[in-house]
């Protein structure tokens, strides 16, 4: 394993006095695809989030690139490289599907943004052709490419994606998923939380399963995969 | 020492009494700044008609005055409902702002109310009276609060549309706030201007109603004794100020302001969020003989919704397109389609929520028309969850579900102010029936947990069972299995088939395909707002339509035909198990075969 | 004519109130009640400046400004900022902004008294110009052409600029713009100090226009300005902007041809007619909910 871009030691997350994270370690080597599954309120998003910079832990330390940043705000870590694909997209309707595109790259110089949105416009050629379109009125498939879309224009080091498949069809989850093979073949590192779990845990190289707040189980995916216990707990034995 | 404190003691009671008029409105999840300008009308008005001799030798002057005061500002408050009912939030203040300074115009403007300089009253109200009226004010909030009618308020607070298809009538609900928020505040004013002896319109401005507001935040809304703390607390504030030798003019306002700041942010709940309250709706019950018998639902077969050519469009663009048909009891029919098909428009149309554009349709006999309102297909039987979780998120998961049954319980108002034992027995029936269907959810260790704490998982349940309790006959589920693992989505699948088994009919749309071959007796497949497949699960499975617009296939174009066969084939498999009641089979292999054909390229 | 050009100054100074408030709303959602004692603020302050300084309006203005943008900071870190993600966000924003302008007020009244206060008699020159058949005095001139020039800036900022993206971004979905990248906490700030500055220069031009202010000067400002961005539509600066003269001018008409004593009936009345006819106002776009 080589270096990890990103690590989490101890991670512990509170709303309120609901422990949604408590005690979750784990690491992301440089260019590899890792994947997060679990049960609904195990506590994935809450992580992520917190490495986000979204939520503040109450607890643990988070490296990104060998420097603490715990206690980075969202804006600081996304300029230095690590950005997130949030659950439900969050795409902004009212805004055309170019300046939400421009808007990704808040932090970049005005021509390295034009640059990558016109390399975007080659990878997504959907999104070329509906750039003038509303983004409320792309269709649920098209709006999560355009969430991805929007954040490679800010050249990420690390992609976060909180569940992108969630509420699209069969059809379209499989354009998602090739969309992340594509991206991490760019080198760029890649986080994947999912509640497709086996899915996930196909397309990653490492694996950490989520149990209310802890990590039950982690290897390597395909060992995940064979594990019986995983199948019994999360994937289903039909 | 009594008599020298005599006025604060009853200005405290008088200014109580103020925000408990913003008090009825705020527990509804309005916000209204007539509230003074009722109040001054109440009070002008009844210098007209008070008497300065008891009417027939015993009704006492005053009493007729806070009666007709009561009216004054309840007729008033329905009078400017009618038009502002249906702003919000911001919106709904301003324009009750406005109407409150009109009125303060025009009475200064009219000779009656002897425009700014003001008018005498008699002087009818001391600390007893002032307090026997916000005794008995209070004593009705408080047993408002755990009233079905109570419930409604806070249902429409916290999530107007989930109201509205729990089968309340929420503009007549909210009115109903108003109007009640309006006769308090014409008690206000009829006993402020016997009280004070003088009264003049600019005595009634937007400080006045402000000041009012602030009490009723600052007591709190959560609990009905919040706006008499509020009033105890910045009525006495100043006196305690003055007592310590605080005197300066500026010090005062200053500190006030401060601690003012320092409640609305550190105590979220106002003062009232202090007391630690033991709430009766938040445990189970689940001791069956308290489960009343409920009407039977429609006969298994029996015909519940008929749909001829309905379609909905936007301005030229059809979300949905000429849909004919028929939902019987006890059936599960499936509605499949890519995003933006038009599934949820079409069951939106279904619970009236958005009225069709073309076609007709029956639904629990009730007409589907331009003008047919949600909440009357809800009191038919029809209860719905939704895409978007919508739960009354600030009460418990017990509660919730309680206004679920808000179709088949009956309202306690009025057997509350009185305690006749019919209300302790209708509020266990109701609690007993809302237990059975937590429990029935597997929600029933998390009764008493607030909505929005709960899982996403869980909220879903909690949304079914809030659905069920209304015991409908047809039940419409949008995507309920989304976010769910298979685990979860096989035992909600399980659900699905044995409420259908008791003879509700369901109606659910989802993603899980594997589930809806499972669930389903028919299926419905939707694209661009059309039906392009209609039958069993088996025929649907196989249909090649469904397979290219739908389920489709990953990988280069070469790869579509092999992978639609394959897909066909694969869920075929998912069929033929379900028809053989064959569990037990190696699973881990076949399980996501339905969703990612390509994978076993 | 002198009435149109009264109303057209009036009208200015509303607009002038009415774009800061507005600005908030527009972006932040909030209503920022502390928004009238920042007004007093600028007036009570503005005054106190000339008589002990001397300083002519050219440089008045700017520092005004300055004071106006460090109380917008101060009422959105304590009194806005804390509340953020609360589910009553709504409401105890209007309360706690109500308690912080109250703190600034009483610090008024303890630096100033609360007594009325004037500018000194010979501050600033009393020319007298004649246009269209009308006496108008330099000042006002002056100020129509502050409030104006001070709205157009604004309205290029927010339209055209990366910091006005970056507002327009988080009016649509805030936790979308942090995701992006944007400093959601700074753009909020900036956001209040701006509407904070023009709220303290609406201040002053109005004090300099009728030469008197007390503590209660922003209060009824306040309640105009409501009916300013109502009629406009909430969130739309050239609707704050024509609201405003439309109230001016109804006003000064509305003193002229019925009575002073019906003056404020306009203002109202126009609020709850346009409410009840056009919620969104005469520039404000209909936002619609999801199901």
């Amino acid at each position: 394993m080589s270096d990890p871009i990103l690590s989490v030691t101890g991670l512990q997350v509170n709303y309120g006095r609901v422990e949604a994270v408590r005690d979750v370690s784990f690491e992301v080597p440089v260019g590899s695809l890792v994947t997060l599954v679990g049960a609904n309120g195990a506590g994935k998003t809450s992580v992520l989030n917190a490495v986000s910079g979204l939520l503040r832990p109450r607890q643990g330390v988070i490296t990104f690139e060998g420097t603490d940043v715990t206690k980075w705000p969202a804006h600081r870590l996304v300029k230095a490289g690590l950005v997130q694909v949030p659950e439900g997209r969050e795409i902004l309707g009212t805004l055309t599907v170019a300046e939400n595109l421009t808007l990704g790259g808040w932090h970049r110089s005005n021509s390295a943004m034009h640059a990558k949105v016109a390399e975007v416009y080659e990878r997504f050629p959907v999104l070329f052709e509906r750039r003038k379109l509303h983004a409320g009125a792309l269709s649920g498939g098209e709006q999560q490419m355009l969430a991805i879309a929007r954040a490679l224009i800010a050249e990420p080091k690390i992609l976060l994606l909180d569940e992108p498949s969630m509420g699209l069809a069969p059809k379209i989850v499989d354009e998602v998923f090739r969309v992340i093979e594509e991206i991490r073949q760019t080198g760029t590192t890649v986080v994947l939380v999912e509640q497709n779990a086996r899915r996930a845990l196909a397309a990653a190289d490492y694996g950490y399963v989520l149990e209310t707040g802890e990590v039950s189980h982690s290897g390597p995916a395909h060992e995940l995969l064979a594990d019986e216990k995983v199948i019994e707990a999360y994937l289903g034995l039909d | 020492m009594i008599a020298e404190y005599s006025s604060l003691i009853t200005l405290i009671a008088l200014t109580a009494i103020l925000a408990y008029s913003f008090y009825a409105v705020l527990i509804a999840g309005q916000l209204s700044l007539a509230q003074v300008g009722l109040a001054s009308l109440a009070a002008f008005t009844s210098a007209l008609v008070v008497p300065s001799e008891p009417l027939f030798g015993f009704i006492p002057p005053l009493v007729i005055g806070i009666v007709f005061g009561m009216f004054v500002g309840a007729f008033a408050a329905f009078i400017l409902g009618l038009p502002v009912i249906r702003l919000r939030g911001v919106f709904l203040a301003i324009a009750t702002l406005a109407f409150g300074e009109m009125v303060r115009i025009f009475l200064i403007n009219q000779t009656w109310t002897n425009g700014a300089q003001g008018l005498s009253f008699a002087k009818l109200v001391g600390p007893g009276v002032a307090w026997i009226a916000l005794i008995v004010v209070a004593y009705w909030f408080w047993r408002l609060s755990g009233s079905r009618l109570g419930r409604a308020f806070a249902a429409i607070r916290e999530d107007e549309l989930a109201a509205t298809t729990m089968g309340i009538d929420v503009p007549r609900y909210r009115m109903a706030s108003f109007v009640i928020a309006g006769a308090v505040a014409g008690l206000y004013g009829v006993l402020l201007a016997h009280f004070s002896r003088f009264a003049d319109p600019n005595e009634f401005s937007f400080t006045a109603a402000v000041d009012g507001l602030v009490t009723a935040v600052v007591g709190g809304v959560t609990l009905f004794i919040g706006p008499v703390l509020g009033s105890a607390f910045l009525s006495l504030l100043p006196e305690v100020q003055r007592a310590i030798g605080i005197d300066a003019g500026w010090i005062r306002p200053t500190i006030s302001g401060v601690l003012l700041l320092v409640v609305i942010l550190f105590l979220p709940g106002g003062l009232s969020g202090l007391i630690p309250v033991r709430k009766s709706a938040k445990r189970l019950n689940v001791d069956p003989s308290f489960q009343p018998t409920l009407p039977a639902l429609p006969a298994v077969g029996s015909e519940l919704v008929s749909l001829s050519g309905l379609g909905k469009s936007y301005g030229g663009v059809h979300a949905v397109q000429s849909v004919d048909l028929t939902v019987n009891a006890g059936e599960v029919l499936g509605l499949i389609g890519p995003n933006g098909a038009g599934k949820t428009t079409l069951v939106n149309m279904v619970t009236g929520l958005t009225p069709p554009t073309t076609g007709t349709g029956n639904v629990l006999g009730v007409p589907l028309t331009a003008s047919t309102k949600a909440h009357r297909l809800a009191q038919a039987g029809v209860a719905r969850t939704f895409q978007q979780i919508k739960l009354f998120n600030r009460l418990s998961a017990l509660e919730n579900v309680l206004v679920g049954g808000y179709r088949i319980t009956q309202d306690t108002l009025l057997r509350r102010l009185f305690f006749l034992p019919s209300a302790r027995r209708l509020e266990r029936e109701a609690v007993a029936m809302a237990s059975a269907q937590l429990v029935r959810v597997g929600l029933g260790e998390k009764a008493a947990n607030a909505a929005g704490d709960l899982s996403y998982g869980d909220q879903r349940r909690l949304e079914i069972a809030r659905a069920l309790a209304s015991h409908p006959s047809l039940l419409v589920l949008d995507e309920p299995a989304a976010g769910m693992n298979h685990v979860e989505a096989a035992s909600l699948s399980e659900l699905i088939r044995s409420l259908a088994a008791d003879g509700i009919a369901v109606l659910v749309i989802e993603h899980n395909v594997r589930m809806m071959l499972a669930t389903c007796d028919r299926i419905m497949v939707l694209n661009f707002g059309e039906i392009i497949a209609f039958g069993e699960p088996s025929e649907i499975a196989r249909d090649p339509r469904v397979l290219e617009a739908y389920l489709g296939s990953a990988g280069s174009d070469e790869d579509v035909e092999a992978a639609s066969v394959l897909a066909s084939e694969t869920l075929a498999h998912v069929v033929d198990d379900r028809a053989a009641e064959h569990p037990e089979h190696d699973g881990a292999a076949a399980a996501d075969d339905a969703t990612t054909p390509e994978e076993n390229r | 004519m002198q009435l149109f050009l009264d109303g057209i100054f009036l009208g200015s100074i509303y607009a002038l109130f009415a774009i800061g408030f507005t600005l908030v709303f527009g972006i932040l959602d909030r209503l920022n009640l502390a928004h009238a004692a920042v007004f007093t603020a600028g007036a009570l302050v503005g005054i106190e400046i000339v008589t002990v300084f001397g300083v002519p309006i050219w440089l008045l203005i700017p520092i005004v400004l300055v004071i106006g943008a460090i109380l917008g900071i101060a009422i959105e870190r304590i009194a806005f900022r804390p509340l953020a993600g609360r589910h009553d966000a709504h409401f105890a924003g209007l309360i706690s902004s109500i308690a912080f302008g109250a703190i600034i007020l009483s610090l008024l009244q303890a630096l100033y008294g609360a007594d009325t206060r004037r500018f000194p008699a010979d501050a600033f020159p009393t020319t007298r110009v004649e246009i269209f058949g009308a006496t108008v005095s330099l000042l006002q001139v002056v100020i129509l052409i502050i409030s104006v020039s001070l709205m157009v800036v604004l309205t290029w900022l927010v339209a055209k600029s990366k910091l006005g993206r970056g507002m327009r971004t988080i009016a649509e979905n805030p936790h979308a713009a942090a995701v992006l990248g944007l400093n959601v906490g700074r753009i909020s700030s900036t956001t209040f100090a701006l509407s904070s500055a023009l709220g303290a220069v609406a201040g002053v031009l109005f004090t300099l226009n009728v030469n008197a202010a007390s503590l209660g000067v922003g209060h009824a400002v306040e309640l105009k300005a409501l009916a300013v961005i109502i009629v406009g539509g909430m969130g739309s600066l050239p609707g704050a902007l024509v609201g405003g003269l439309i109230l001016g001018l109804a006003e000064v008409l509305a003193v002229n041809y019925i009575g002073s004593s019906w003056r404020d009936m306009v203002a109202f009345g126009l609020l709850f007619l346009i409410l009840i006819l056009r919620p969104q106002g005469l520039f404000g776009a209909r936002k619609t909910r999801e199901v």
